[in-house]
């Protein structure tokens, strides 16, 4: 039936409107009548919606969890310190089977499943499956960015047993796999390591030595980054300066003698992209706390940005697989805390804790 | 008012068959108006077909209003140029008392005569009217029906569950665990 006061409204002016709205009357909107619930799937609307838009939701730290119910995640809202369930709210594609989160991006999240990956956005309850190249993989980014909300990428690193590595980037305007050389056999002791997305390149940390590499996943050249590492590591992490420090680069590393770190410290990128500046120095109690959760084994440490919703409140979250919680550096007031552990986690779970930054965002499609 | 040389008028139909005489600068704030005139296709009566008299007299307004403002605008001091607060002000005042169905057919005016400046009026206008409301206020309010059966509907609100929990809306349901 065609309400009354629509019908003096031509469509193009009532999706004018609607796209005005913040976020959360628009989604409570979907549960009106089947034509507004369309509307967030339609290209043409989604098109309308305001970029610069002001946030609705938090931007969330999701927990994968391998004792999680299928395809349930928890999400803790660092403002408000609440945790609340997530379940994936589109209809899995039967051939997939489970998914299994790997990478998060710009309001994307990426699936692995068997022989392909899913990419999806929840708000819009979208999501894109596509065939892996690759029967395993040793790291797997997903690249989605604000400037270009409408593609995204994803880049693969694989490994032979011939010491060499190949790199798959999957371009989502192309929907199709190139492959490009690795650099070396790099990833052979950097096991979890994740690019880091940073001014079109995908930035990787080596170690024996340490170094950091960058990898432009549009011609697949790879460069040495030139500023010199700060000395005696005995590991490092990249983390890049999300939309509140665009263009920034972080390294979180342990310093140490023999494989033991005496302190945890975070650097920054000068502006000249020669040297690394020390930020921050963990405070020693959380340095002990976190190197003693961890066993020294720090194969099993990674670090992500977390975009905060309101200015200054981004941090870096410094995790291990390895424990529940979570160690938050809030980058502008330079603070340390930990993250209370997530109460639906079962009271014997003891690894496979995976943290992901999740921001929402209406705009990024797939 | 009175100048030594005599303004142009035109004259607007109404769709009710009302006719309007306004000054030729009024007429053309609407950029639809302003191609006639300019074209010089425009008849003695211009017909606007699909706009009331009722909205054509807010649409009036509205555009003898722009014309006020910018009249004087290329000298300086103008006592008539507004802040941008202060044209939000008179937009809301503008817009104040107006019904939502009252508001489709100006959105509909404005958007036939191409008047970017009251579209966004009342653009705006009809966001602050849907914005915080729950779903069945917007059906009321737009007189929409409900076409989703309860299932499908519970099923959308468990979709969006993870997003508003803290929504009253969604109470009911975040409380059963």
């Amino acid at each position: 039936m065609e309400p009354r006061i629509w019908s003096h409204l031509p469509q193009h002016l009532l999706e004018l409107v609607l796209a005005l709205l913040p976020l959360r009357t628009l989604m409570g909107l979907r549960s009106t009548c089947k034509h507004f619930n369309s509307l967030l799937s339609s290209p043409s609307f989604l098109s309308l919606l305001n970029k610069s838009r002001a946030p609705f939701l938090s931007s969330y730290l999701l927990l994968s969890h391998p004792q999680f119910p299928l395809h349930c995640f928890s999400l803790y809202e660092p403002t408000l310190g609440r945790w609340r369930k997530l379940e994936l709210p589109f209809p899995v594609p039967a051939t997939c089977g489970a998914l299994n989160l790997i990478s998060s991006s710009n309001g994307l999240l990426c699936f692995s499943a068997s022989g392909s990956f899913v990419v999806a956005n929840l708000l819009t309850r979208s999501c894109k499956t596509f065939n892996s190249p690759l029967y395993s993989f040793t790291s797997a980014t997903l690249i989605s960015a604000n400037s270009c909300p409408s593609r995204f990428a994803l880049c693969l690193i694989s490994e032979s047993s011939n010491l060499s590595s190949s790199v798959f980037v999957y371009d989502s305007g192309e929907d199709g796999w190139r492959k490009f050389e690795g650099y070396g056999s790099f990833l052979r002791h950097n096991s979890h390591q994740e690019g880091v997305f940073s001014n079109g390149r995908l930035y990787f940390s080596m170690r024996e030595p340490f170094s950091v590499v960058g990898f432009d996943p549009r011609n697949g050249r790879w460069e040495r980054q030139a500023a010199e590492l700060p000395p005696d590591l005995t590991f490092v992490r990249l983390v890049s300066g999300g939309e509140e420090r665009t263009g920034r680069l972080y390294l979180v590393g342990g310093v140490g003698r023999d494989g033991i770190s005496r302190s945890l410290n975070v650097w920054e990128l000068g502006e000249d992209g020669r040297n690394w500046v020390l930020l921050e120095v963990l405070p020693e109690l959380m340095c002990k706390k976190f190197v003693s959760v961890c066993y020294h084994n720090y194969d099993h440490v990674y670090c992500f940005w977390h975009e905060g919703r309101v200015s200054k409140e981004s941090s870096i979250g410094l995790c291990c697989y390895t424990w529940p919680e979570v160690l938050v550096y809030r980058v502008a007031r330079r603070t340390w805390n930990w993250l209370p552990r997530c109460p639906s986690l079962p009271e014997r779970s003891s690894c496979g804790f995976k943290w992901f930054s999740f921001v929402p965002n209406l705009n990024a499609s797939v | 008012m009175s100048e030594s040389t005599e303004k142009k008028m035109v004259r607007l139909r109404s769709s009710d068959g009302e006719v309007f005489e306004v000054e030729e600068s009024v007429a053309k704030v609407a950029k639809t108006l302003q191609d006639m005139l300019e074209e010089d296709c425009a008849d003695a009566v211009i017909p606007i077909t699909c706009v009331r008299a009722p909205i054509l007299t807010k649409v009036i307004d509205y555009c003898k209003d722009q014309v006020m403002i910018s009249s004087s605008s290329s000298t300086t001091n103008n006592p008539n140029e507004r802040t941008e607060q202060e044209r939000k002000a008179w937009g809301q005042k503008f817009m104040e008392g107006v019904d939502s169905s009252t508001l489709c057919e100006l959105l509909v005016a404005s958007n036939f005569l191409n008047i970017e400046g009251l579209l966004n009026l009342g653009v705006d206008k009809m966001v602050s009217m849907i914005q915080g409301k729950y779903p069945q206020e917007i059906r009321d309010m737009f007189n929409v029906v409900n076409d989703f059966t309860p299932e499908e509907e519970e099923e959308i609100r468990n979709q969006n569950a993870w997003a508003f929990e803290r929504d009253p809306y969604y109470k009911k349901r975040s409380s059963s665990k």
